[in-house]
């Protein structure tokens, strides 16, 4: 009877480890903006965390945007094989997350693609995977237009078994690019004042010219005239 | 010439100059005038990082009961599914369901498929059952306020319509909980 009633607990927990799972996926930041000059490269940085989840998080990558320039992400789509208890799936993917909590302190040596964030609301630090998304602004783009890159992370957790419906968890981030001048540079526009501003030196050159004009004309009457009376 | 006539012109020549030289400025002055306004005070602007995080938890993964071609808008047996907003989210969110698949067939590779517009769903914010439909995202839960520091569970539930004449086996299909603060 003991034994019976062992066996009915251990089904029961084993019912419980195979059908109670966590999928998580947080993000920050979600919105950025940059400026970049024609032929530059924007590196954008993007944080992952895993912080809920009892299991990695199987992340894929996309960028949509209004523009069709250049991109690429690092890490880069792949496909991965993982033995998951005992069954292999074979998944694309730019990175698995696996779940991290927050961390007091932030370690001495970080490994390379991950980071350790403020926390916003408490004291502590949040385990980070990076990921960077590269923009190449073309040679021929117009200047002061800004277009809008939305990058999408979607997160897939293994269940076994895999359940009727296969929810993933996704967040974006929006970034806002805008295409700036190679150099700096100010120039008046003096078109913008009215014409008697904009030509005043010559208007009062031509004044000058007038009145010395008249003055020797003026002169020369004056001087012509004692002249005349001479003769006579 | 004569040397008279030597101071007359080089008089001229300093009274066009000296006039050229006056009026470039006073113009100078008049547009400069005209465009600039300054003023004694500056900006200080500070950007606050943003934080959001969804996790799937209670009725992970979805699954339904075996069910009769025919039948309609039968509960998921993991109804309601909880999805959980981390406390550390710092901003207003919209939670959205997207149908990336219809229903498959996996048990055989036979091709046989119904499609995905027969799950609904709805959430204690859209309390009306939504369809879903292919790659559109249909609102579940809309202008949720900021967790900020407190986490958010939220749950939807799930319903299936088979159709009649469906072929029996097994189906799956997948979907995407998309979880982005509100603008």
């Amino acid at each position: 009877m003991i034994k019976k009633v062992f066996s009915l607990v251990g089904l029961f927990l084993l019912v419980l480890s195979v059908t109670k799972a966590s999928c998580s996926l947080g993000a920050t930041p979600l919105s950025a903006s940059a400026q970049a000059m024609p032929g530059q490269t924007v590196e954008v940085t993007w944080n992952l965390y895993n912080l809920y989840g009892d299991r990695p998080t199987h992340v894929v990558l996309s960028v949509t945007s209004d523009v069709d320039w250049n991109y690429w992400i690092e890490p880069e789509l792949h496909e991965a094989t993982y033995n998951v208890s005992g069954v292999l799936i074979t998944t694309s993917e730019n990175l698995a997350i696996p779940p991290r909590p927050v961390v007091t302190y932030k370690p001495s040596t970080i490994a390379a693609g991950e980071d350790y964030i403020k926390h916003p609301s408490k004291d502590g630090y949040i385990p980070v995977s990076t990921v960077k998304i590269y923009i190449e602004v073309p040679e021929n783009a117009t200047l002061w237009e800004t277009h809008k890159f939305t990058i999408t992370a979607q997160g897939n957790c293994f269940t076994i078994p895999p359940g009727t419906v296969i929810p993933a968890v996704s967040t974006s981030l929006d970034v806002n690019l805008q295409v700036v001048s190679q150099e700096y540079y100010e120039e008046l526009v003096i078109s913008t004042a009215p014409w008697y501003v904009v030509y005043l030196p010559w208007i009062v050159l031509v004044a000058v010219l007038a009145a010395l004009a008249i003055l020797i004309y003026v002169k020369g009457l004056l001087k012509s005239k004692p002249k005349r009376r001479r003769k006579r | 010439m004569d040397a008279e006539s030597l101071i007359t012109y080089a008089l001229i020549f300093l009274v066009l100059a000296g006039a050229w030289f006056v009026s470039s400025q006073v113009r100078e002055s008049i547009i400069t005038g005209m465009q600039t306004f300054q003023t004694a005070s500056t900006n200080a602007s500070v950007t606050v990082n943003e934080f959001i995080s969804v996790t799937l938890k209670e009725g992970y993964p979805i699954n339904f009961p075996n069910l009769n071609p025919g039948t309609t808008n039968q509960p998921a047996s993991t109804n309601p599914s909880n999805l959980t907003i981390g406390a550390e989210t710092n901003v207003c969110y919209n939670i959205t369901i997207n149908a990336t698949s219809n229903f498959v067939r996996t048990d055989q590779a036979t091709g046989d498929f119904f499609l995905i517009g027969n799950m609904s769903f709805n959430s204690t914010n859209i309390t009306t059952l939504t369809p879903l439909q292919l790659n559109v995202e249909k609102i579940a839960y809309e202008w949720q306020p900021c967790p900020c520091g407190t986490q958010h569970d939220r749950n939807i539930s799930y319903y299936v319509s088979v159709p009649a004449g469906q072929i029996a086996g097994t189906y799956q299909a997948n979907i995407t909980i998309k979880v982005m603060k509100c603008t």
